[in-house]
């Protein structure tokens, strides 16, 4: 086929349009796919006496200044919420946390298939 | 070079005059859709499909909460409760008379107490008396979700079919525009659901549990009391000053009545002993501010419709008593979903603020009322 610089310039123009559309489509359906990361509740527990702390997860019935029956390991007495938080779970926790949602997947198929 | 005497004009290869061809076509039958209204329909439909897609949305968000609280009813052995869920899915509040401002705040308080008590009664018939309170609180505050993505869900199908009947593009196009901001509320009111069935704080918890921060920081000296419907104070002592803590009662969904509480506090007292009133409360960010930064202002700082706040306000006039309030910056959907860490981390910043303000505004011997604004879902006293 004999091109000349017309029809180039057309063709590369068709390229272009087609490139831009493609651009487009890929770029709506990658937002789309964006995931928000996940999410867990957090229980921060404290001894009214020597201050000792610690965190766990989030229990139905928990809220803050509840007296609950985990004793601190120091002076023996319960502690108290001192206060419940949302927190994303990032980098390597969600690794762990993935890594724990699949063992627990695997197990479930594995008792399942031993059932049936 | 092929054609050296007119390459753009009738000299191209016969590919390059059939792209020519084609797109003048092309845009002489868009020219003619576009005179005709063709094209505006087009652009309708697809806002149309667009809207629609968003509303299946909107509907299961509305379905899903419904179904919690359901779920929730009849776990607890509630009677009647399609009936209850019907009544408070379309329950409305009429606004009072505005032309006539004479006592509009009192109509307003009268209305939304009615409404208040109306749910209150609703769930706690259907309850039962011997049920807690913490557990009908928290029914009432999801079936005001399940209230509020009702409204919203059938208000956009409104607008929507109104668009198409009127065949009005510009009223689509408006919703169509609007429709990711009422969809980001939608969003955080479904959150919301699921953190308060689980009876976890919320930001705009974010208040009371500054003033449980005080109360159990600073010496009590009488307290906790329930002054008014869902509301406590506590005394305390702090730099040889009273501090009076007031706070909606947890743990249950409430924002009690704070205005109420300070009134009756202030009238009990002698109110010239009242140094300040300093009010902690979430507030909104602006998009770019930290979550969980404080602020310093001057006023009450409270978000109800009015008649909470303007009961301070008087009395703070009619005694001459300051108005300080310290602001907990936020999003709208993080005032209403489970409370971040960054907002814990700012009532810390909060208590400390009001503890610096009362010892650098006030005297030894003095009374400050120190309130603590918002909804104490998950914070006890």
């Amino acid at each position: 086929m004999n091109l000349d610089l017309y029809t180039l310039y057309m063709l590369s123009m068709v390229i272009l349009s087609i490139a831009m559309v493609a651009y487009m489509i890929l770029a709506t359906l990658g937002s789309r796919g964006k995931r928000e990361p996940e999410k867990k509740v957090i229980t921060v527990l404290r001894c009214s006496k020597c201050g000792y702390t610690r965190t766990r997860d989030f229990k139905e019935g928990d809220y803050v200044g509840k007296v609950v029956d985990e004793v601190c390991p120091k002076c023996g007495i319960n502690l108290v919420i001192d206060a419940i938080y949302e927190e994303s779970i990032t980098g390597l926790n969600q690794v762990l946390r993935n890594k724990r949602k699949r063992e627990r997947t695997r197990k479930r198929q594995v008792a399942r298939n031993g059932s049936s | 070079m092929a054609n050296a005497t007119s390459p753009w004009f009738g000299g191209g290869s016969d590919l390059a005059t059939w792209i020519i061809a084609i797109s003048i076509l092309i845009s002489t039958i868009l020219s003619i859709f576009a005179f005709l209204g063709v094209a505006q329909g087009f652009q309708l439909r697809i806002w149309k499909a667009q809207i629609e897609s968003k509303l299946r949305i909107l509907e299961n968000y509305r379905d899903e909460v419904r179904d919690e609280v359901r779920k929730r009813l009849e776990k607890l052995g509630a009677r009647n409760v399609e009936e209850v869920l019907n009544t408070a899915l379309d329950y409305f509040v009429i606004s009072p008379v505005s032309i006539e401002p004479t006592d509009i705040i009192k109509r307003l308080e009268r209305v939304l107490r009615t409404e208040e008590e109306r749910l209150e009664a609703l769930v706690t018939r259907s309850l039962g008396s011997k049920v807690d309170d913490v557990v009908v609180k928290n029914s009432v505050t999801l079936l005001a979700i399940a209230n509020a993505l009702n409204i919203l869900y059938k208000y956009i199908r409104h607008i929507l079919l109104t668009g198409i009947k009127t065949r009005n593009a510009l009223l689509v196009a408006q919703l169509w525009m609007l429709l990711p901001f009422y969809m980001r509320i939608a969003k955080a009111y479904y959150d919301a659901s699921k953190v308060i069935a689980r009876g976890v704080p919320i930001g705009d918890a974010a208040g009371p549990l500054a003033a449980y921060k005080l109360m159990k920081m600073l010496p009590r000296i009488e307290g906790p009391v329930e002054i008014t419907k869902d509301t406590i104070y506590s005394v305390h002592e702090y730099e040889n000053r009273r501090v009076i803590v007031v706070k909606a009662k947890g743990p249950g969904s409430t924002v009690g009545r704070p205005g109420e509480a300070v009134e009756k506090i202030v009238e009990t007292l002698s109110p010239s002993s009242i140094a300040s009133i300093i009010t902690i409360d979430a507030a909104l960010k602006m998009e770019g501010e930290p979550t969980g930064s404080i602020a310093e202002g001057t006023g009450v700082a409270m978000g109800d419709p009015g008649p909470e706040k303007i009961r301070i306000e008087r009395i703070a006039v009619r005694h001459k008593i300051p108005l300080y309030a310290i602001a907990i910056k936020m999003g709208l959907e993080e005032a209403i979903t489970a409370i971040k860490k960054e907002i814990v981390v700012g009532v810390e910043k909060a208590v400390e603020h009001a503890k610096r303000l009362i010892v650098e505004e006030t005297r030894p011997g003095d009374t400050i009322i120190v309130v603590g604004v918002g909804n104490t879902l998950g914070v006890a006293q």
